[in-house]
């Protein structure tokens, strides 16, 4: 947006002069590939266009190519904008000192002179723009073009011959005879090094404050010395402080161009240390009287895609969870409204639940009132009602139980575990009783977490059917976690009495079913100290046992 | 006297794509030795190849560079490389003589992907014997479906002759006047996506040169020819810097990087308009607000790479720091800001040296000795105080004022020492006040009297 337009301030009907730099600009901006928010060219072209006619009034409109940008009448049409200069720098190059324009100009020939106006031409040749014009006329629009060779520039100090004549000068056979480069050759060329001797009476100088220095050098070495966080600093200074808001969302596009790179390459952590303190800048935290919040906001709705989160479960690995989690907290927390649900819903497609717990938290923290989260789970499903489900837990909602509770039929798997978690907090019969029914589920990862609420609650009741389905697991049913899950949940579910059961199953199955005994050892641990008699017990009677209690104990 | 068909500047061109193949491919061919192909470091290298030579197929059709031990021939026009470029050269040459596949013929336009495979299979083909060698390059291109790509046996055998030894001054010279003229186009044109490039490919010949004969480097900074302000500026700041990052213990890669930050932090200064960079006078206010955004441009100029490596993330720290001050109360205005990198502070110290010993267009330059004293402290607090005593000892040239330390183990205050060159060594007074010339034998044990320190605050030093 252009700082320094002159014009009416904005009151009443929209102001024309700055309808006419804002359009240009943001066309400008798109066409010449500033970043990756599409924009509406045709719209822009339009509405340059239009506002162009309202400023000309029906008369005949001169344009002038500037270094300061387009301007009329001396005033300005859009200027003292680094873009703007960009812009009629390029027009220069191409020799276009004015537009005229008719006063019955069309309306589609202004909107082909905006689009031409603001093209890259450094990117073409000379004289591209008017061999265009010569085959491609724009009714109504004259084109003044300079025809005399242009001004020499300025001379600066010291100038009067260029590097690429003394190269070329240099690279032929006639140096030494140069008026220049030959006295300047020939003492270099006698320029003598400084003899040792002499080096060592100043050599001194200053190696000892090089120590200070040595901090730098050595994170130098390591690569520790510029990370993405400092860039994620300098974007934040470099966007807060640039007058120009368009040029601020450009250096946005940018970064957050690189986040979605570091992104793809399954490094979040580097991702969020790039944009964070962007989404904060966004969110008025940094500096509330910023007066372009607006313009990021409408960046921030289009970085903070459901496209961002795509593909989520391949990204993320074990290791880099703790930069996940950090990510999608911050972004769920800033993603405008209206994306939200989309936003939630690709997040919620990862398996992984600390990653979906992630945003859970951050939906919880943004909607402190419990019944926003509510009425938007009457009308989600799949992964976004997961989501939701995650959030809730955070929060009592004891009056909405009945509604988490049907949840734990669920077609979707995620959901049915969210369920699980969103109802851990409340202890009815009914709800004792479902989640029981849970440990029938035909997922591993339900039938755990129904598992974690009756441990919760040793939940007596459910004992019996925890000892049933250790009985009943056969090798290669069921996973070596979730058997280690039920001999621990037993344990501390029945406590005591869980220690003779268990040893039972040391001993029947010690041969035949390891990982079943490794469980059995490892629930008898969660005893206590009857569990641990029990399995010093058992170790000193059968080394085949006791073997396996090495490697549990490993 | 242009090849047949072809007007010079399409010739030029052409030998372009062929240097900048060479050059590209060679530092590709040393990196694979430490990175992956996909590692950020390799896509500089990777990227240049595939651009130099889809250029060159855009050019002239169907190509053929060929690899040269002393030149490198695009499309029938031979470019001789010069310095450490020439030393790349001759390492590829005989990498891809190994291979007997001395020359590539490209056939439609070439994307990093084909350059990649084309790197992968030259490796694999190291296995086998040379005659061999080139076969198993050109099946593995198939298979991978890269068909516009061949590998040729060129020319063979070393040619008789050496190469031809240029003589480090005009060396550092030529060098000098290419990154001018860069930055001088730069200026003119813009700083576009190749600019950088460009000017980073001249760095290694300006490194070589100047940390071999550093005497020479900067009598050439001193007697810099008389181009423009700006165009000399580039050039001597990156030499400069150059020459202070070796004092202060950087290596090769290192002051590469360092070299590449200090060439391209100002390159936002190309946005700005001709009256406010070449005003006959102080700036205005409004001008001087318009100056003070140029290292928000400097920063999206090097942001518009494609991927933010540490070489990267190195330049966009340098073109946001350069200007901020030791206290921050330079510009742009940040809020808070930690201390400034190494970088920016050589790049801060060497920007303020120029500036300040250059003819500009409201004033002369000062002498190195007064320029030197305005930018040690007290009188200055904004720049590095270590970084200016390594330049100090770097020009031989001690400001009156500065404090010493001598090998005879006493403190001393410089009393005369505005020497431009080696043979003017500074005169210092003891706190005894004894005035002792540096170079003379001492009283007690007859040896030249040294200076081995100069000596710097340690807090300020430490505050960064």
């Amino acid at each position: 947006m252009s700082t320094q337009n002159e014009g009416p301030p904005a009151e009443g009907p929209a102001d024309p002069w700055s309808q006419a730099s804002d359009a240009l600009a943001e066309l400008a901006s798109i066409v010449r590939g500033g970043g990756g928010a599409a924009g509406d060219a045709e719209g822009l072209a339009t509405t340059f266009a239009e506002a162009v006619l309202t400023i000309a009034e029906g008369q005949t409109l001169v344009i002038d190519v500037t270094e300061r940008g387009l301007m009329t009448s001396g005033r300005a049409l859009w200027a003292d904008d680094l873009l703007a200069r960009r812009v009629t720098h390029a027009l220069h190059g191409q020799r276009l000192r004015a537009v005229a324009l008719r006063g019955d100009v069309d309306p589609r020939a202004l909107r082909a002179l905006a689009a031409l106006l603001v093209r890259d031409w450094t990117q073409q040749d000379d004289g591209a723009l008017e061999t265009l014009l010569s085959e491609r006329r724009i009714p109504g629009v004259e084109l003044d073009f300079e025809s005399a060779a242009p001004e020499a520039p300025a001379p600066s100090v010291g100038g009067g011959t260029t590097p690429a004549e003394l190269l070329a000068a240099l690279r032929s056979d006639a140096a030494a005879e140069h008026h220049v480069l030959g006295p300047l050759l020939a003492r270099l060329a006698g320029t003598q090094e400084v003899s040792h001797e002499q080096r060592g009476l100043i050599q001194g100088a200053g190696m000892a404050a090089r120590a200070s220095v040595a901090r730098d050098l050595e994170e130098l070495r390591k690569g520790s010395d510029a990370t993405h966080d400092d860039i994620g600093r300098v974007a934040l200074e470099a966007i807060r402080l640039d007058p120009s808001g368009l040029q601020a969302m450009d250096t946005f596009r940018m970064v957050a161009g690189h986040a979605r790179h570091e992104l793809r390459a399954g490094a979040p952590t580097e991702a969020l240390a790039l944009v964070g303190r962007l989404l904060g800048l966004g969110a008025g935290e940094v500096d509330p009287d910023w007066p372009h919040r607006d313009l990021l906001g409408a960046e921030l709705t289009a970085f903070a895609s459901p496209a961002l989160v795509e593909g989520l479960e391949d990204l993320v690995h074990d290791r880099h969870l703790d930069g996940w989690r950090a990510l999608l907290f911050q972004l769920t927390s800033v993603v405008p409204e209206e994306r939200l649900p989309a936003f939630v819903t690709e997040a919620g497609g990862c398996t992984t639940r600390e990653v979906r717990q992630a945003v859970a938290d951050a939906l919880a923290l943004r909607f402190p009132d419990p019944d926003i989260l509510l009425g938007w789970l009457k009308e989600a499903a799949g992964p976004a009602a997961g989501v939701l489900l995650l959030a809730l837990s955070r929060v009592d909602v004891a009056a909405s139980l009945e509604r988490m509770l049907a949840r734990l039929d669920d077609k979707d798997p995620l959901v049915r575990e969210a369920a699980l978690v969103a109802v851990r907090r409340y202890r009815t019969p009914r709800t004792q009783e479902m989640v029981r029914a849970a440990m029938s589920d035909g997922e591993e990862r339900v039938r755990v977490e129904a598992l974690r609420y009756l441990c919760v609650y040793r939940d007596a009741d459910a004992g019996p059917l925890v000892l049933e389905r250790l009985r009943d697991a056969k090798p290669g049913q069921v996973s070596e976690s979730e058997l280690r899950a039920l001999a621990m949940g037993l344990g501390i579910i029945a406590r005591q009495e869980a220690v003779l059961p268990l040893t039972h199953l040391v001993q029947d199955t010690a041969r035949e079913h390891p990982a079943l005994a490794r469980a059995a050892i490892a629930g008898l641990r969660s005893v206590g100290e009857g569990g641990k008699a029990a399995i010093s017990g058992l170790s000193r009677e059968d080394a085949a046992i006791a073997a396996l209690v090495q490697q549990e104990v490993r | 006297m242009a090849k047949e068909g072809l007007d010079l500047e399409t010739e030029e061109r052409i030998r372009d794509c062929g240097r900048r193949f060479a050059m590209r491919f060679s530092r590709a061919v040393v990196s694979m030795r430490t990175f992956s192909l996909d590692h950020t470091s390799m896509h500089w290298a990777i990227d240049g190849v595939a651009d130099a030579l889809s250029e060159l197929e855009r050019l002239v059709g169907d190509a053929l560079v060929q690899v040269e031990v002393d030149a490198v021939d695009s499309a029938g026009l031979r470019t001789e490389l010069e310095g450490a470029a020439h030393k790349n050269l001759r390492e590829l040459y005989r990498y891809m003589s190994r291979r007997d596949a001395r020359a590539l013929r490209i056939q439609g336009q070439v994307s990093s992907d084909d350059v990649r495979t084309l790197l992968r299979a030259f490796d694999e083909a190291g296995a086998r014997a040379p005659s061999e060698a080139r076969e198993s390059i050109n099946r593995s291109l198939d298979e991978a479906g890269v068909t516009h790509l061949r590998v040729e046996a060129g020319s063979g055998g070393l040619p008789a002759q050496t190469e031809t030894v240029v003589a480090p001054p005009e060396r550092l010279l030529r060098a000098w006047l290419e990154l001018a003229r860069l930055a001088e186009d730069a200026l003119v044109d813009g700083a576009r996506p190749g600019t950088l490039q460009a000017l980073e490919d001249v760095l290694p010949v300006l490194i070589e040169v100047g940390r071999a004969h550093p005497a020479l480097a900067l009598a050439l900074i001193r007697q810099a020819p008389p181009v423009t302000y700006e165009a000399r500026h580039v050039a001597n700041t990156t030499l400069l810097g150059i020459l202070l990052g070796e004092r202060l213990g950087l290596d090769d890669e290192l002051t590469l990087d360092l070299a590449s930050a200090v060439v391209g932090m100002d390159l936002g200064m190309t946005v700005l308009p001709a009256e406010v960079r070449r005003a006959p006078r102080e700036l205005t206010d409004g001008e001087l607000a318009t100056l003070e955004t140029h290292p928000l441009e400097s920063v999206r100029v090097h942001l518009r790479e494609r991927v933010l490596d540490t070489n990267v993330r190195r330049r966009v720290l340098v073109a946001m720091e350069q200007h901020l001050g030791r206290d921050r109360d330079g510009y742009p205005a940040v809020a808070r800001w930690p201390r400034l990198h190494l970088f920016s502070r050589i790049a801060a110290v060497v920007d303020a040296y120029d500036a300040l010993t250059s003819d500009s267009p409201w004033r002369r330059g000062l002498p190195v000795g007064q320029a030197l004293a305005q930018l040690c402290p007290p009188t200055d607090k904004s720049h590095d105080p270590v970084v200016v005593a390594e330049l100090c000892a770097l020009l031989g040239c001690f400001p009156r004022g500065c404090v010493v330390h001598l090998s005879t183990g006493v403190r001393a205050t410089v009393v005369q020492g505005e020497g431009e060159g080696a043979g003017d060594l500074p005169v210092v007074e003891t706190e005894d006040g004894e005035r002792l010339q540096i170079g003379a034998p001492a009283a007690e044990t007859g040896e030249p009297v040294a200076i081995t320190e100069i000596i710097v605050d340690r807090e300020i030093a430490r505050a960064g």
